[in-house]
């Protein structure tokens, strides 16, 4: 089974201590990978992620990166339970104003399921911001990218090139903002990938991480297991 | 986005609460449900910390007898809170997607939990 996204959802919250997306229908052994965007200014909000399937979500692809007054970062479950009325919460310390994004994603590696990850740090000014991440196929990957801004009004970012958005969580002035993306890669060999968009002259950070297909071993295994 | 429900008055005690039901608009994604806060110029909502309040806006398939799915849900606490725009927060609120488009004769509701009651506040539900 090719990687590929399942589905995906999205909570923001101005104000509050937890918010919980919608209650989707997901599979056993898929992976679950979480953006999240917080507000510093006030403190390290972040405290936890959790789902109604009691997953572990303490497996960190991108840790913590800050710009401003704007935080964000990347967890995964693999090999995750799933089923009917699943949630997922992300859970903080302090009154908080989070962009919360969750993927459902097939046909990954159930033990290893990371393969490559880079971050920005901390971006400030210009209009247009970038960052890549070279991948080596096979196997088969699939890179989720996300931007987070502490943007304090309501403005707009443009994505460019290959990456298709998913959840483009614009501040409104009220929540920090996401840009969540996807791209699958298939081309043999090593190459490099440019997640770009143009925003305001504000603070943002930026984090690509790279998911493996599963072996093909893998995925006999699975069809001989059901 | 369709107002379902419109700045109704809580003034509830500790325990659980529902506002609606309210037809859903055919084809609604968002949700968002909004609780007025304490603030200068509202003093009497919502004013002690130690309030706290689950909010959910739960969705029904069978016209209103029963809500399996949740479309989103917040926690947050009480008192003043200043935001990330240096104002008075005149509101703790969600925004929340789900995945499948309203079918017709979807209904929602909010169910607020209050915990250390009482809670004297304001709820609005929108759907889009």
């Amino acid at each position: 089974m090719a990687i590929a996204v399942n589905q995906v959802v999205s909570v923001t919250g101005s104000g509050v201590t937890s918010v919980t997306t919608a209650s989707i229908t997901t599979t056993t052994g898929n992976l679950f990978v979480a953006n999240v965007a917080y507000y510093v200014g006030g403190g390290q909000p972040f405290s936890s992620i959790t789902d109604s399937k009691s997953n572990s979500w303490s497996s960190e692809s991108i840790g913590d990166q800050q710009s401003g007054t704007g935080g964000g970062r990347q967890r995964y479950v693999a090999n995750g339970t799933g089923g009917s009325s699943h949630t997922f919460t992300y859970n903080s310390s302090i009154t908080d104003y989070p962009a919360f994004v969750v993927y459902e994603v097939s046909g990954a590696d159930t033990t290893t399921p990371l393969a490559e990850t880079n971050n920005s740090g901390a971006l400030t000014g210009g209009t247009s911001y970038s960052l890549a991440l070279s991948v080596t196929c096979p196997p088969n990957k699939l890179i989720l990218a996300y931007a987070c801004s502490n943007w304090a009004v309501a403005e707009t970012v443009s994505q460019t090139g290959s990456f298709t958005a998913d959840k483009n969580l614009g501040s409104q002035g009220v929540n920090e903002a996401n840009l969540s993306s996807q791209l699958g890669v298939t081309t043999t060999g090593s190459s490099t990938f440019s997640f770009s968009f143009g925003g305001a002259s504000e603070n943002y950070i930026i984090g690509m991480s790279a998911w493996k297909e599963a072996a093909a071993g893998d995925t006999l295994f699975a069809q001989a297991s059901m | 986005m369709t107002i379902l429900v419109d700045h109704f008055p809580i003034n509830q005690p500790t325990g659980s609460h529902d506002y609606g039901p309210a037809n859903v608009p055919q084809g609604a994604t968002t949700y968002v449900l909004r609780l007025a806060r304490n603030t200068t110029n509202t003093p009497t909502f919502w004013p002690n910390a130690a309030t706290q309040v689950q909010a959910t806006i739960f969705l029904s398939t069978d016209g209103g007898v029963t809500f399996p799915v949740i479309a989103g849900s917040m926690t947050a606490v009480g008192g003043t809170l200043i935001g990330p725009s240096g104002q008075q927060l005149a509101e703790s609120s969600f925004t929340a997607t789900v995945p499948v488009p309203a079918a017709a004769g979807l209904r929602a509701k909010a169910t607020v939990i209050v915990t250390n009651g009482p809670l004297i506040s304001q709820v609005t539900v929108e759907a889009s």
